[in-house]
Formats: C-alpha cells, sequence, structure tokens
C-alpha cells in the first residue's frame, strides 16, 4: 500500500522533518544540504524516488545517479532511507529494482554504492539482493571517529551480456571461494 | 584600449600568476587573497581579473562598497574575457546582483558575437533574471553559430516558460505554444529528435495545449522509444492523458493491468476505483440499468469504446493483452480478490496492499451511500477461502491477523478504524488484544509491535478517553514494566537502529500529558520530563560505549545515537514550552539538529517561543540563523534552475520555481523577519543614535535586500484587508510528531490552519507597528529627505489601521483554542488580544506624536507668526495621559500576574505570566522611540525659540508644550521603574523557591536503584531558565530607563 513516484520539490517540506531519522543510511551525512537535493533534481530526475503511504506520510527514498566512463559507466545508489515503522516491508528492495531497472535502461554495466561496515543489516539486505563486497574505503565516513565503508556491487544484465566471458571468471571465482 | 594590456600578457603566464590568489579564496583566506593579487596588481597594474578577484576578497570580508567600487572601474573598460567576466559574475552572485551578470556578457557578446561561451553564460544570466524574451533569443543565436539540439530546446523552453509566465492566456495559447510546438514538429519531421528531455518537452507543449489526444499518440509512437529512463514513466504519463480524456473504461482496464503486474503501487488502486465508479456512474446514468443489465451494457461501452477513434488501443498501447473493464461492485470484489488471492499464492507476506484496498472500496462505497452493494458485501462471500468475507469488522481483523506484529500497521490502519459500529469496536479491540502475560518470559520483536499497536489502537478508538488519573498512573506503570521487560530484545543495535519498544515510553508520555490534562497536576508534566531525559540518556542496549558517548557528547549527539529521540524530543521541547522552561527547549532543539529546510518545516517549534520567554540572546542566533537559511536558498536554488536546462531536465524547470517561490513567501519567513526586527528594536535602540541605527541599517538591510518579493508583500497598503493576508505559504510541518489521539487527525488539521491564521495576523500586527516606528522616526528627517508622501499623514493612516486591527482581534475567540501536544500551544496573539491596552499605548503614543506634530507645524510656519505661541496655550495634550493610564493599567496587571500566588505554584502559569512581561517589554520600546520622535521633534522648534528671543532681546519664555512633554517622558519612566521594581522582586522569589515540591514521587516512571541524576537535571534546567528569563528582560528594562533619562529637552 505503497505509492512509489518520483520525487518531487514539494516533498522537501514533508520529508526532511523525519528523513535524518531514517536508516538503512548508505549516506556520508545524515541530512543532506537543500542544494544537494535540487542538483539531484536537476541532473537525475529519474532516479530520485520517493515512496508514499495511503495516508500521505513519506516512508521512504532513493536518491542516485549515473555516472564513470566508458566500462565504468555505472548506476550509483547515493542515499536510500526507510521510515523506522515502514521496515521490514521490503520496501528498499522495491526502490532498489526501481534504480536498477533504470540503470539497465541506461545500459549501465553495474550499480554499485558505499555502506558503513558496521552497518550489518543494510550489509546483510544488499548481499540478499545481489550485491557483493567489492573493496573496503578507509575512513570514509568522517565523524569521531571515522568509519570505513564497504563498496557494494551489482553487475547488471547489459554487463552479461556485453562480457560474457568474464561470467565465467566470476563463476570459476566463486567456485573458488566457496 | 584596456583589453590591449591583457592581451599582451600571455594566457598561461596569467593564469599561472592568479593560481595563488585563487587558492587563498578557496580556502577562506581572504586577508591573503587581497595580498597576493595586489602582488600581480603590481607587476600588471591594468590586470582586469587579478582586479575582480582583489574585489571579491574585500566583497568576503565585508567591504562591499571597495568591492563594488572596483568592479565598477574594471566593466568601464568593457572586458571580454572569459576568467574576468566569470570573476565578475561570482561578486554579483554573492551581491545579488544577477542584472549586472546580464550587463557584463551583453557586451561581451557584442564584442565576440561568435564565443560559444559567453553566449550560453548570457543565456544563464538571462534565466537567473527570469528574462524568458532575452533567452529565447540568446538560444537561437547560439543554436545559429552552433547547431546543437540543446541550444533549440533551449528556445523552445524558453517560449514555454512565456506562455507560464504571461499574464495574457489567450496569447499564449494562440502565439507562444503554437509557435513551440510548430518548433519541435519541425524538428521531428526532420529526423532530429535525438534525446528523451526533446520527447519530454514536446509532450509538454501538448498537455499545455490540452492536446491530450495527440500526447497521448505520440506516446504510442516510436518517438516514445526516446524515454528511455523508465518504462513507468511512459504508462503513468499515459494514465495521466488517459484521465485528461475522460477515457474511464481503458483507464479502468488499464489499471488492471497495473495492479495484476505490481500489487504493491497503492496509487493504482486509487485510480482503479475513481475510473470504477466514473463508470458505474456513466452506465447507470445511461438508463438507470439495474445491477442485472450491467453486463449487457459493459459489453456496449467496451464496444462503443472500440469502435471510437480506436482508444482501446490509444490508450494501452503495447501494453500486452486488453482487459475487461470492470462497471460494477461485485466485478470489483472479484478482481479485489483475485489480485488478494493471486499474492497469497504466490507468497508475497509484504504485500499489503489488496487487503488494505478491499477495506478502501468498503470506505468508498459506504462515503457514495452504496447501500445496496454495502448490504450485499456482508451476506456474500466473493472468495472461496471462507475467511475472506467482507464486513469492514472481518476486513480490519484479517489485516491485524496478518500485519498486526509490523509497526507500520498503526498508520496503516489509523483513518480506517473509523469505519467500525460502537458495537464492532470492542469486538475489533477484542481480537487484537493478545494476552501479552501469558508467555512473559519469551517476549520477541513481533511480540512487542502487536501489543503496542495494540495499545496504540485502543488509544486511538478513545478507550482510555473516560480513564481517571488513578487508571493511566496505573497504565503508565504497565507500559513502563513491558518496556524494561524487552529490553533484552534490544541487544546487538546500532546506535542508528529503531529499537522495537520505544512505543511505550512514547505512549506513557502521551498518558502522563492526560493524566495533566485532567488534573492540572503538573508533577506528571514533571515525570515525562524526567522519563524522557532518563530514556534518551539511556542507552538502547546498555552498550558501554554508548553510555560513553552519550556522556561525552552531552545529550547533544544523541540525536544521531538513537532513532526514536526525535519523537522523545519533541515532547520534551512541548513541556518545556509548557512550563516556560526554555532552556531545556533550546538545548532539545539543538539535539533536533535542525538544518536546511528544517528551518522552514518546523524551527516554528522554537522560533515562535523562544523570544517570547525573555530568552533574548538565544532569540538572536535562532532567528539569524533561520534568515541565513532563507536568504541562502534564493540565492542557492537559481544556479539549479541552471542545472535543469543544462540537463534538459525541462519539467522541472516549473517545478524548481514553484518551489523557490514556496520557500521564499513561507509565513515563517516573514514572522521571523519581523520578530527579529522587533527584537533588534527592543535590545538594541537605548538610545537616540542607537535607534537611527536599527531602524535605517537593520531594517532597511532585510527590506532592500534581495527580499523583493517579501517587501512587497509586508509592505502594501495596511488598509486593504487582503494584504499579506492569503499570500504566504504555511510550510509548517506538524506530522513530524507521533501522536494516537483519537480526534488527532483533525485536531491537527484545524490546530494547523487556525493557527496560521492568527500567525498571519500577528504578522500584520508586527509590520503596521513596525512600520509606524519607522515613520515617526522618518518625521524628524522631512527636511532634508525628499518623501512623496509626508510621513505624518503615512503614520496617521498606520495608526487609523492599528486601531482597526485591535477592534477586529476583539470579537475573535482566541482562547477557546485547545492545548494539542501535537501542534502546539497558546498563539503569541493571545495575550495581544487578551489585553487591548497594550497595542492601543501604541497608538496613544503615535497620538501624542501626530499631536506634537501639528503643534509645532503649526507654530513655526511662517505665516503664523506669533500664533504658534498663542496656540500652544490651549494645546490639550490628552492622547499623553491616555498613554500613561494605559501604560499604568498594562503594568499593573502584570505586576498582579507575577505577585499572584500561582506565579509561584504553578510552572504553566508561570510560562503565561512571563510573556505577558515580554510582551509590555516590547510595547514599552516602542513607546519610549515615540517618546524620542515627540523630544527630537521639539528639539529644533526649541533652537529656534531661543534664536528668536535672543534677535528680540527678549526673556525666552518657553510654551508649556515642553514642560508637558518633559514631564510625560518622566511619567513613563516612572511606570518602567515600577516594573523593574516588580521584576527584581518576583526574581528573588522565584530563584529562592525550592522546586522539589514538583518533585513527585518518581516511583511511578523509575526504578527506585536509580539514582535521581535525571530528576536534578530537569530541575536545574527549569530554575536557569527562570534565571536567564529574567536576567535578559530586567537587562533590557534597565537600559530603557538610560534611553529614557537621556531624553530631555
Amino acid at each position: 500500500m505503497t505509492t512509489i513516484r518520483p520525487f518531487t520539490c514539494d516533498d522537501m517540506f514533508r520529508f526532511n522533518a523525519v528523513q535524518k531519522y531514517f536508516i538503512y543510511s548508505l549516506t556520508l551525512t545524515l541530512q543532506y544540504a537543500l542544494t544537494f537535493y535540487l542538483q539531484y533534481l536537476a541532473h537525475w530526475p529519474e532516479y530520485f524516488q520517493v515512496a508514499e503511504s495511503c495516508s500521505g506520510h513519506i516512508e521512504g527514498y532513493i536518491m542516485g545517479k549515473a555516472e564513470g566512463h566508458g566500462e565504468n559507466w555505472h548506476g550509483h545508489v547515493t542515499a536510500l532511507s526507510i521510515a523506522p515503522e515502514h521496515r521490514r516491508l521490503g520496501l528498499a528492495a522495491r526502490l532498489m529494482a526501481n534504480l536498477e531497472e533504470i540503470s539497465e535502461k541506461k545500459r549501465a554495466y553495474f550499480v554499485d554504492l558505499f555502506v558503513r561496515v558496521s552497518n550489518q543489516v543494510a550489509i546483510n539486505m544488499y548481499k540478499r539482493l545481489g550485491y557483493i563486497v567489492y573493496r573496503t574505503v578507509l575512513e570514509y565516513y568522517s565523524g569521531d571517529p571515522d568509519e570505513d565503508a564497504y563498496e557494494l556491487q551489482a553487475l547488471s544484465l547489459v554487463f552479461f551480456a556485453t562480457r560474457y566471458w568474464y561470467m565465467d571468471l566470476v563463476v570459476m571465482n566463486t567456485a573458488r571461494l566457496d | 584600449m584596456a583589453a590591449k594590456g591583457l592581451a599582451v600578457v600571455d594566457h598561461s603566464v596569467s593564469e599561472r600568476r592568479l593560481r595563488p590568489v585563487y587558492e587563498c579564496l578557496d580556502n577562506g583566506n581572504n586577508k591573503k587573497a587581497i595580498q597576493e593579487a595586489e602582488k600581480v596588481l603590481k607587476k600588471q597594474p591594468n590586470f582586469h581579473c587579478a582586479k575582480v578577484l582583489k574585489g571579491l576578497g574585500l566583497l568576503r570580508l565585508g567591504r562591499e562598497e571597495e568591492c563594488e567600487a572596483i568592479l565598477e572601474e574594471v566593466k568601464k573598460d568593457l572586458p571580454a574575457e572569459d576568467t574576468t567576466l566569470q570573476a565578475m559574475s561570482i561578486c554579483y552572485k554573492e551581491m545579488h546582483r544577477f542584472q549586472q551578470i546580464c550587463e557584463i556578457y551583453e557586451v561581451a557578446v557584442k564584442k565576440d558575437p561568435t564565443n560559444e561561451e559567453f553566449l550560453s553564460h548570457l543565456f544563464m544570466s538571462y534565466v537567473r533574471t527570469g528574462n524568458f524574451k532575452k533567452q529565447q533569443q540568446v538560444a537561437m543565436n547560439l543554436y545559429k553559430l552552433k547547431s546543437k539540439n540543446p541550444y533549440y530546446f533551449w528556445a523552445v523552453m524558453s517560449i514555454v516558460m512565456q506562455a507560464f509566465s504571461s499574464d495574457d492566456s489567450k496569447l499564449a495559447q494562440t502565439v507562444s505554444l503554437p509557435l513551440a510546438e510548430r518548433m519541435v514538429e519541425k524538428f521531428i519531421q526532420d529526423g532530429r529528435i535525438e534525446a528523451e528531455a526533446e520527447v519530454e518537452m514536446y509532450l509538454i507543449i501538448l498537455e499545455l495545449q490540452g492536446k491530450y489526444k495527440e500526447a497521448l499518440e505520440v506516446l504510442c509512437s516510436p518517438l516514445a522509444d526516446k524515454i528511455t529512463s523508465q518504462s513507468q514513466v511512459v504508462r503513468l504519463r499515459r494514465l495521466e492523458l488517459l484521465k485528461k480524456l475522460n477515457m474511464w473504461q481503458d483507464l479502468n482496464c488499464f489499471y488492471k493491468v497495473l495492479i495484476k503486474e505490481n500489487p504493491h503501487q497503492w496509487s493504482f488502486y486509487e485510480g482503479y476505483f475513481s475510473s470504477l465508479f466514473l463508470v458505474m456512474d456513466m452506465v447507470n446514468g445511461n438508463g438507470n440499468v439495474g445491477v442485472n443489465d450491467v453486463n449487457h451494457h459493459q459489453n456496449e461501452c467496451e464496444w462503443n469504446a472500440n469502435s471510437n477513434n480506436n482508444n482501446m488501443n490509444a490508450g494501452l498501447g503495447r501494453m500486452g493483452p486488453a482487459a475487461m473493464f470492470d462497471s460494477n461492485p461485485s466485478d470489483a470484489f472479484t478482481f479485489l480478490n483475485d489480485v488478494l488471492a493471486k499474492c497469497i499464492q504466490e507468497n508475497m507476506p509484504n504485500c499489503r496492499a489488496p487487503y488494505l484496498a478491499r477495506i478502501e472500496f468498503y470506505r468508498q462505497l459506504k462515503a457514495r451511500k452504496d447501500f445496496d452493494a454495502l448490504g450485499r458485501l456482508g451476506k456474500e462471500t466473493y472468495c472461496e477461502d471462507s475467511s475472506y468475507t467482507d464486513s469492514p469488522l472481518d476486513l480490519l481483523i484479517n489485516y491485524v491477523r496478518n500485519f498486526g506484529d509490523k509497526p507500520c500497521l498503526y498508520s496503516d490502519l489509523q483513518s480506517y478504524v473509523d469505519l467500525l459500529d460502537k458495537e464492532d469496536v470492542s469486538r475489533f479491540l477484542g481480537e487484537v488484544t493478545l494476552c501479552l502475560e501469558q508467555h512473559d518470559a519469551s517476549l520477541t520483536i513481533r511480540d512487542t509491535f502487536r501489543h503496542q499497536n495494540e495499545v496504540m489502537l485502543k488509544r486511538r478508538l478513545g478507550m482510555y478517553e473516560d480513564s481517571s488519573a488513578e487508571e493511566l498512573e496505573e497504565l503508565v506503570r504497565y507500559l513502563i514494566g513491558f518496556q524494561k521487560k524487552t529490553q533484552n530484545l534490544n541487544q546487538g543495535l546500532l546506535p542508528t537502529d529503531f529499537r522495537c519498544n520505544d512505543y511505550y515510553i512514547l505512549l506513557a508520555c502521551h498518558m502522563l500529558v492526560d493524566a495533566w490534562k485532567k488534573t492540572g497536576d503538573e508533577r506528571h508534566l514533571i515525570r515525562v520530563l524526567i522519563l524522557l531525559e532518563t530514556e534518551v540518556m539511556d542507552s538502547p542496549a546498555n552498550y558501554q560505549y554508548k553510555l560513553l558517548l552519550c556522556q561525552v557528547y552531552n545529550l547533544l549527539g544523541e540525536s544521531c545515537t538513537h532513532t526514536q529521540i526525535p519523537h522523545f524530543l519533541l515532547i520534551l521541547k512541548k513541556i518545556y514550552d509548557t512550563l516556560g522552561a526554555m532552556e531545556g527547549t533550546l538545548k532539545w532543539f539543538e539535539g533536533l539538529d535542525v538544518k536546511h529546510i528544517m528551518w522552514d518545516t518546523v524551527s516554528h517549534l522554537l522560533t515562535r517561543h523562544v523570544a517570547a520567554q525573555g530568552h533574548f540572546s538565544s532569540a538572536v542566533s535562532v532567528f539569524s540563523s533561520v534568515l541565513k537559511f532563507f536568504t541562502a536558498h534564493n540565492h542557492d536554488s537559481l544556479e539549479y534552475l541552471i542545472s535543469a536546462y543544462k540537463f534538459g531536465s525541462f519539467h522541472k524547470i516549473q517545478e524548481f520555481m514553484r518551489f523557490r517561490e514556496r520557500v521564499r513567501d513561507s509565513h515563517t519567513f516573514a514572522l521571523v523577519v519581523l520578530e527579529n526586527m522587533m527584537l533588534d528594536l527592543l535590545l538594541e535602540s537605548e538610545s537616540h543614535a542607537s535607534t537611527a541605527q536599527v531602524l535605517y541599517d537593520d531594517f532597511l538591510i532585510v527590506f532592500v535586500d534581495q527580499l523583493i518579493y517579501l517587501c512587497h508583500t509586508l509592505e502594501m497598503d495596511p488598509e486593504d484587508e487582503s494584504a499579506c493576508a492569503e499570500d504566504l505559504w504555511d510550510n509548517r510541518d506538524f506530522s513530524t510528531m507521533l501522536a494516537w489521539d483519537s480526534s488527532h487527525k483533525d485536531g491537527q488539521e484545524t490546530w494547523q490552519e487556525d493557527s496560521y491564521r492568527w500567525e498571519m495576523d500577528l504578522i500584520k500586527l508586527r509590520s503596521i507597528t513596525l512600520r509606524c516606528v519607522l515613520a515617526a522616526y522618518q518625521m524628524l528627517e522631512e527636511g532634508s529627505s525628499q518623501v512623496q508622501v509626508p510621513r505624518h499623514q503615512i503614520l496617521q493612516r498606520l495608526a487609523a489601521s492599528l486601531k482597526t486591527f485591535m477592534d477586529g482581534l476583539k470579537t475573535q475567540d482566541l482562547n477557546q483554542m485547545v492545548p494539542v501536544l501535537i501542534g502546539g500551544f497558546r498563539p503569541r496573539l493571545c495575550v495581544f488580544a487578551d489585553r487591548p491596552d497594550l497595542i492601543l499605548s501604541i497608538v496613544d503614543a503615535i497620538d501624542c506624536v501626530l499631536c506634537i506634530h501639528n503643534h509645532v507645524f503649526a507654530a513655526s510656519s511662517p505665516d503664523s507668526e506669533g500664533g504658534g505661541e498663542r496656540n500652544s496655550q490651549h494645546l490639550q495634550l490628552d492622547p499623553c495621559r491616555d498613554l500613561c493610564m494605559r501604560l499604568a493599567n498594562s503594568i499593573t496587571w502584570v505586576n498582579d500576574r507575577l505577585g499572584d500566588p500561582q506565579f509561584l505554584e504553578s510552572l504553566v502559569f508561570r510560562q503565561r505570566a512571563v510573556e505577558e512581561l515580554v510582551d509590555l517589554c516590547e510595547v514599552l520600546s516602542v513607546v519610549i522611540v515615540l517618546c524620542d520622535v515627540l523630544i527630537h521633534l521639539l528639539k529644533p522648534y526649541k533652537t529656534s525659540l531661543v534664536k528668536r528671543s535672543k534677535k528680540r532681546k527678549k526673556e525666552l519664555c518657553l510654551p508649556p508644550v515642553f514642560g508637558e512633554v518633559e514631564s510625560h517622558v518622566k511619567n513613563v519612566k516612572v511606570e518602567v521603574e515600577r516594573l523593574l521594581e516588580c521584576v527584581g522582586k518576583v526574581e528573588g522569589e522565584v530563584l529562592a523557591r525550592d522546586l522539589s515540591e514538583f518533585l513527585a514521587d518518581v516511583s511511578l516512571i523509575t526504578d527506585n536503584r536509580k539514582p535521581s541524576g535525571a530528576t536534578q537535571a530537569v530541575l536545574s534546567k527549569i530554575l536557569n531558565s527562570y534565571d536567564t528569563s529574567f536576567k535578559e528582560i530586567r537587562t533590557v528594562l534597565q537600559k530603557k530607563l538610560k534611553y529614557l533619562s537621556s531624553l530631555t529637552l
């Protein structure tokens, strides 16, 4: 009973009051300046989606972009937040699926995101969605103390379609790891 | 030519030389930047860019005038060099002079008409100033120069923007939009469409002209393939168009397909219902057909739909198999049940929408009074599984069975529980209740959610409304007991994780507040404070590191470490507000860490109270943060308008413009601007000179700065009743705070509406008062400056409207308002409405000023030589007497309030009395400025009299007016002294008073084991808060006394 729709400026009047308490946070800071949201809305409006409940409450939102050159052309999840009351309902997965679909359409090779190494709940969720830890970025999150981030990645269908030879490699590697 | 000097120096050399300047500027080291720039200028005195960068450094050091001089100088040389122009643009942007950027690029383009860079900057500069016509020209020039598609579409968008902004809708429809359409069509015919944005543009143009059918065709044509970003987008747009074309049957089919594909999406169900009802009305309207005949009609309609222009295909396009539309309730129920059955079959346990859709359908039928369908709902079963019978009670119970252990249950059902009849309520709650006591030992997270949902629903359904205070206390004990019992479930949580049992505490707080409302016993409020302070300090799972963190960050860092804190904080804040303990409020407001747009949406929690409670220095900083946000936003958001053009997000351009307006015209902004001015007047005006500074510098900066619209609104004719009334946006967000009151929703909405109206009235009151002060002060300099309307006329008019305003205020019943925890408490306007004397003494003071002005004017006009003196004999200073009487009344009243025994006994009473005291101080500060005006009106008159007497060598005999005014000022002074004395006395009493009597037994909320650290913290916060209030108020009054002493002739 959630509606996922494009984020509009007017949503900011309702979501900012609670958004910093939303969790799943992959974000560098808990709250961005207005200009940051406007920048995403101006540049990648299709990547900015909000989930709204039937009573008009904001349940969560996702914000992302497409970037990189050549083989590095990929979708990136900048922020994904779900309000506490609306967790455990698979909303994050729906929002991620949306973003991945857009990335496929844009023929991105993969989707990536950063997450705090301590945020096990989020890491588990992304793993369930098919993401793997690609690398660790030291002291990505500033604070006291600074915290490392995992960079998670999921390869897209586009990737497999264009680089099928790589798939064997992945399969081989996975087999070895197991 | 000046440019020659530049041309001589090699580009790379100058770039190298400027690098240190740029670096310093980037690092915020402006002084060094200026020095570096001067070094460069020694070598190349005519180096424009270095000059401008020096100017930028100066500007950032606050030396705007020097920067301006440099820019003027450089501008005279007509620079046409990219880095210089960019540096100039930065300066102009920071000074908010966007028009100047257009001018410099216009010059540059004239010099170098084929420079793509300059042209594109010129285009952007027109975007900033909103000059759509010029935008169009420049975009076309760009396209002629370099035939890139984006340039062409910039031009098209500029034309569309002209249509948007034009007052003449006919012109837009007949000229601008068709022109834009032709421009795009030409491109399509030539096969030059490349990007999604271009198709998007075409759709925007078609829709603006109401050509929905054409737009639909575009979406079904190969052009739609360009819209690659999201397959959903194309479909959603089709839905919108079908709606506009009233093609309800197609829409209904479309929604059915969509729901089957994505049963989660709630908006599809909403669309399905609205289309269904419209189809039903159509069918019934056609010939009053009974339900039995519907099938026949359905086929006919479908046939019609198919034969008419192939609507069906147009609508669905390449959607997949066409479905049958539904045209009666039973079809709809079958459909909804099918969807649900499919969800169950495919094992989608989180899919709530189909369950809720059935309840929503029931509600809509009820709203339509479709009793026929409703009646059959109770009897018939549309699903083979007999558990899916369709009475609201069954539907709701079914929902609770499936989702009762989810934290979202309450927010899902809160509006639907109203469907239940009285008898059903108890059956429903009986079903909801789980006997938790039975398996105490092993409560799971799901159990706690279920249990908490139960209490919330009970509260929502009014189960606790009739409980006595004792029963509520018992309930609090019960809830806190559960919270303690379930603490073990919070193990292993991250600081940012959500604690599953936080609602127990929140609910307990609401119950305690209810108990206070019932009994007036303020110890309940203190209990809430202690409870929350303890909870906020407690780590979720007694993690040692977290405890440490909490101590180190001193409650501040808490906001990030505890997800539910916002709710805790909000309640805490409200209570502190009620008690007038601003120190607590301030602290927790900091804890809320308000940033960015929250300054607009939630800052009302603080801005409406902080100054009113006498915490003036905190108010100064809070107001300046609010104003900083609004000014910065006004500036920054323009750049994103430009980005939207750059990235071709054309559909966002209008949205951005609306958003800018909504923030700019926020009523919070207007109110804070005015409150800030009032505060300035209160704190800073302590002599004739400082008042002038307050009025001319501080006021005018706000007025003259880029806030033209707001100024305009605030400066509108005060007699015009509609002035600034409906024009501002109420952006306050009240939904931040959770509450489970039975009437909460309605209460909240009416509260927001009412409080908005009162605040708009307050805006009006403040605006008139402040303009009175300004106009009165300007009377003193009328001789020197040229003004169109004589100031005393304006003042007269303003005084009249102030009086009218007060008359209107009396009729409003402000005190009827119920305090709501979620919204707020008594609006500030209440005091002014209760005690009209406060504002009327300002009116009297203005009358005094006008009276003296007329007198002096009559006396000093050349044709009444000697007559003035005669007049003055008969001068009646009634207004002065009225004023003193009113002031004396008000001061006696406030003194009584402060001396009332309740003042010491009730903290809530105390909060009100302090607010009244502050309001009186505000009025006094206005009256004193008007006294200042009185004295200074008379001063030149006195000088002229002295001169004249010297000339005639006569003994100086001053007319009685001088004595009267002086004694009037003295009278005011005596009153202020009286007030100050009283404040001092009360302050001593309040601070000497031990608050421990409010320290009720805390066993209700805490274990005995716990030390009373939190209790002490709460009490000392409250005490400190009064300390600050009285200290600051006393300082203000002392300043005002000094001011009054300086007012002599």
